[in-house]
């Protein structure tokens, strides 16, 4: 005898099938964003940078943390991504927290001409601060639908 | 001895189980549901927009289970009616044979049958934890980092480092627990449909005759619906894992790509001391919190990817609200049930003692005429 009740997968997919839609765009955008992270985790720390930094070292106002780096990049024992990294020991834990009590120091008040935003960032397709609007007011009305469920 | 094809007594025994089964066993279902499937107040920030929904839709299957162990227990009553009615046709027999005859035998109910002992499945509900800030492990590491250089990527570019994971809000391990709870009620839908499907072979080994298939082709449907019904809790199950697995892993990304923008605004600040040091750098670092600014756009768009998901999955528990009503466990049972009463009536009428109660014996014909709906339609109760 046939059962009574219809097989409930057809209806269950048909209910499913706006969130499956999501859920694979969800997928796509993961894909992309591990494909930028894997690109900008590959990068070095550039030429400018590198410069800059056996520049500084050479400073006789540089900390003594930037100069022991400094000697060990030019000796090969480590690179100055090894630095941005967090790899490179003490001295580069040292060099770090001294460049960054430096810099608070000096430019925390200072005036700085903003950075400007790439069009690689514009094709993100977003505006962070519409989304930090949308997301406040979507909280916002959400805690009180959800709090009527508990004080009707 | 009973001319009946019944078993009396084990057909009154098997309408007790029924209704007794219908009113504790599958009974706790709609409770369990409700409780369990259906907490929210552990669910804030981000959840708020789907717990609404997850409550009601607990609520609204809760009921609906309330209104399937009714129609459960209705069927046990119906049965144990059904019994007692067979009893009075057959003492109505016998009285009548015996003024014509000597009633030989015992007053025991012939066995016809192989009907096996009532059986039944307990499938307990229960809660299940949660991990109480699953966000703080993922994002622990990046905190420490940022607290020294935020100030840098401000001044350049206007936003805080952390401000898009700052948003992504909730707790989504309380999505798994909830959909454990539901696979709790699947679990005890299945059972309940193994336990009538089993429980209506065994009356159909003590019950022969036109209403006691009418009552096997009612049982089979009511057993194979509960089985049916079992998918649509699982499948709420799989929206939230869904939900609450898409949700970790955008947040985990989120975390990434700010570590991202934090090692970039490192070493901007490191160009601004460099600056300090030997005059040059304050370029650098405003190029480097330019570049800081894709992975943090970046970041930005997966707080509406988790907007959009958890938007997604909310109209999706929404919509198995609707599935609630679509399964008709049991249709059409009267005409058969009439037949046999008619041959009954006929039986007793012909011997000059038409009890009353005879005139109203589709107990069973009365159940579930719509989608569960049993406890609507007269006579079960």
């Amino acid at each position: 005898m046939p059962p009574a009740s219809p097989d409930p997968r057809a209806a269950i997919d048909a209910v499913l099938e706006p969130l499956r839609e999501e859920t694979e765009r969800i997928g796509r955008e993961l894909a992309s964003n591990s494909a930028f992270l894997e690109v900008r985790r590959s990068r070095c720390v550039g030429p400018e940078t590198r410069d800059l930094l056996s520049l500084a070292a050479d400073s006789p106002s540089a900390p003594d943390s930037l100069r022991r780096l400094a000697r060990q990049v030019v000796a090969g024992e480590l690179t100055w991504d090894d630095v941005f990294a967090h790899r490179a020991g003490p001295d580069g834990t040292a060099f770090l927290s001294d460049a960054f009590a430096t810099a608070q120091d000096h430019f925390a008040d200072a005036r700085v001409p903003p950075a400007t935003v790439s069009d690689e960032a514009l094709d993100v397709g977003i505006d962070p601060d519409e989304v930090a609007a949308d997301i406040a007011r979507t909280r916002a009305e959400a805690r009180a639908a959800h709090d009527e469920v508990f004080r009707p | 001895m009973s001319e009946l094809q019944v078993e009396i007594a084990r057909l009154r025994a098997f309408g007790a189980h029924f209704h007794t089964f219908g009113v504790g066993n599958v009974g706790a279902t709609g409770q369990a549901t409700r409780v369990e499937a259906g907490q929210t107040a552990d669910m804030d920030g981000l959840l708020d927009i789907i717990a609404p929904a997850i409550h009601e839709t607990a609520l609204v299957f809760g009921d609906h289970y309330d209104d399937v162990a009714k129609v459960v227990a209705g069927t046990g009553a119906a049965l144990v009616r059904t019994a007692d009615d067979y009893a009075k046709v057959d003492h109505a027999v016998a009285r009548a044979m015996d003024k014509e005859a000597v009633s030989v035998g015992s007053q025991t109910d012939a066995a016809i049958g192989s009907g096996g002992p009532w059986s039944e499945h307990q499938v307990p509900a229960s809660y299940h934890d949660i991990d109480p800030d699953p966000a703080r492990r993922i994002r622990g590491g990046m905190d420490a980092d940022v607290r020294a250089i935020d100030w840098v990527f401000h001044k350049f570019t206007g936003h805080h480092i952390t401000e898009p994971i700052d948003a992504i809000v909730g707790n989504w391990t309380t999505l798994t627990a909830r959909g454990e709870s539901w696979a709790d009620v699947s679990r005890m839908l299945r059972a309940h449909g193994d336990d009538v499907l089993a429980n209506t072979a065994n009356v159909d080994g003590i019950w022969d005759g036109v209403a006691a298939t009418s009552f096997h082709e009612y049982g089979v449907r009511l057993g194979n619906g509960l089985h049916a019904e079992s998918e649509v809790p699982l499948a709420i199950q799989h929206a939230l894992d869904q939900l609450a697995e898409k949700w970790e892993s955008l947040y985990k990304q989120c975390v990434s790509l700010l570590e991202s923008v934090i090692h970039d605004v490192e070493i901007g600040a490191v160009a601004l001391a460099a600056g300090w040091w030997c005059g040059v750098g304050e370029a650098v670092a405003a190029k480097k919190c330019e570049e800081a600014l894709v992975a943090f756009y970046r970041a930005y768009k997966i707080v509406m990817l988790v907007k959009h998901v958890i938007t997604a999955a909310d109209l999706a528990v929404k919509g198995f609200q609707k599935l609630a009503d679509l399964y008709h466990l049991a249709t059409h049972v009267p005409e058969a049930v009439d037949l046999e009463i008619t041959k009954l009536t006929d039986l007793v009428g012909a011997l000059g003692s038409t009890p009353e109660h005879l005139d109203n014996l589709s107990h069973l014909g009365d159940t579930p005429m719509t989608a569960y709906g049993g406890p609507r339609a007269p006579g079960i109760a």
